[in-house]
């Protein structure tokens, strides 16, 4: 190897490590005092509380984002839809908005519109409530979710669903029978991403549902209302919770990721 | 069903191509070949004629029938596209029994009809392999198979010489021929 090949090899890889050491100091000085603190979550009622909620609200919010992606996904990627540029733009718009906007967006729209108060007269009330928390967590995440299944519905040839429809399919059935199994890993993928992502958002749940101990208040919350109260105990449980729950996702995420048609 | 196929005057634009006027009828059991160079539209047409694409312009008659605006499932012509387009994440047996899921038939008689119609196309012993694992020819005479399994009218042939050897091109032709005796018209190009 030449002097100049070995002095970039030498470069590109001290860069690597650096860059590995400082997410590893980061990441390891939590989860050092935080793992022997870990029983705690068991104990203290606000943190089981906190971790209950979490769940909930995730899985909820990761399951509209699944309902409402897939179609939005299939007629941006099958169908020509009128204006298209225009409502890509519109739909990837939370993708690049900092959530503390997305939770500002939400507030004023459930809090001082009539849609507001309509929903909260059918007794759907947003602001500063567990469903709030939940509708935080879908508006910041949803185009991610419709990224990724854009991106998979348009893998797969056309064609097979065009087939399946001389063989008697309806289009729907087309994509049930066709489409559907050949993307199950990509959708799979798409939902521990979505659910990861969800679990952890802070800033449009703090904007629409507030920080209520006992109440709204969700792990990402807890770390936040533990820091200003100084418990700094109940706080690095929360944050090593988090931190494991995202080792998983990723492991699930790159397992799923190879393992593609 | 012995019908005639008719097209009048089918025209129909995709993008910067276009497909301009075209006629032509096709009696029932008649073989019908188009031919033209790569990008003349040979495809484009099938797919019209399967229903994928409405035309623009023109209409389409099988027999007495209008069937211009039927969409493809209504309209159940075979079709094999010249990649032969098998759904990768069923079994060769899967791909060939996919049209018979809403026949009124029972497990017993769906798995036997396959094995005939795989029999008749010399693909039987390939019937638990996945597609990916198949040669060009034999994905072809499967996509055959997957076609011709629902008895239909019509039969679209995309390039269907393409992946087969002048010997087996022969058997390929009698196969298509016995199979669609009842049929109105096979087009093929
Ligand atoms: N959905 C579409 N949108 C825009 N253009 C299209 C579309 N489908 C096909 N075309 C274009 O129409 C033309 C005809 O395509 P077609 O596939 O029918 O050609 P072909 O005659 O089958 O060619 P080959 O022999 O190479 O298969 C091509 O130029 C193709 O790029
Ligand atoms: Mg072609």
């Amino acid at each position: 190897m030449s002097f100049k090949a070995r002095w970039f090899r030498l470069f590109t890889l001290t860069s690597t490590f650096l860059v590995w050491a400082f997410i590893a100091a980061g990441v390891g000085t939590v989860l050092v005092r935080g793992v022997p603190l870990l029983p705690l979550a068991f104990r203290l009622p606000e943190l089981v509380f906190a971790v209950k909620l979490s769940l909930l609200t995730s899985s909820l919010s990761t399951l509209l984002c699944l309902l409402t992606a897939l179609p939005v996904a299939y007629a941006l990627a099958r169908q020509s839809v009128p204006g298209q540029g225009f409502i890509v733009s519109v739909l990837r718009l939370p993708l690049t908005l900092p959530p503390v906007v997305s939770g500002v967006c939400l507030l004023l729209l459930f809090g001082t519109t009539p849609l507001g108060r309509a929903l909260a007269d059918l007794g759907l009330k947003l602001v500063f409530s567990v469903p709030g928390i939940i509708v935080a967590q879908y508006f910041v995440n949803l185009p991610g979710l419709i990224t990724v299944l854009q991106a998979a519905i348009e893998g797969v040839d056309v064609r097979m669903e065009y087939v399946a429809r001389t063989l008697g399919c309806s289009p729907f059935q087309a994509f049930c029978r066709v489409t559907l199994p050949l993307i199950r890993n990509q959708i799979l993928a798409g939902l521990i991403l979505t659910w990861g992502k969800t679990l952890g958002e802070f800033g449009a749940v703090l904007m629409l549902a507030g920080a209520t101990r006992f109440r709204t208040e969700i792990l990402p919350i807890a770390i936040f209302l533990n820091m200003s109260t100084g418990d700094m105990e109940a706080l690095m449980v929360s944050a090593t919770i988090l931190i494991l729950i995202a080792f998983i996702t990723l492991g699930a995420f790159e397992r799923l990721g190879i393992k593609m048609y | 069903m012995k019908v005639k196929l008719t097209l009048e005057g089918i025209a129909k634009k995709l993008g910067d191509f276009s497909l301009k006027e075209i006629f032509l009828e096709v009696k029932p059991g008649e073989y019908f070949v188009i031919l033209g160079p790569s990008g003349a539209g040979k495809t484009v047409l099938l797919e019209i004629l399967a229903g994928i694409y409405p035309p623009d312009q023109g209409k389409i008659w099988l027999g007495e029938r209008d069937i211009t605006h039927w969409p493809p499932e209504k309209r159940r012509f075979g079709f094999v596209y010249q990649d032969h387009a098998l759904f990768p994440h069923l079994t060769v047996e899967g791909n060939i029994g996919f049209g018979l899921r809403d026949s009124r038939l029972n497990p017993l008689q769906r798995k036997q009809k396959i094995r005939e119609t795989a029999d008749l196309l010399g693909i039987a012993h390939l019937l638990s392999r996945q597609p990916h694992t198949l040669s060009g020819g034999e994905s072809q005479r499967v996509a055959l198979a997957r076609a011709l399994i629902t008895r239909p009218p019509v039969l679209l042939l995309d390039e269907p010489l393409s992946s087969l050897d002048p010997p087996n091109s022969g058997d390929y032709s009698r196969s298509s021929k016995g199979c669609t005796s009842s049929s109105a018209a096979s087009l093929s190009m």
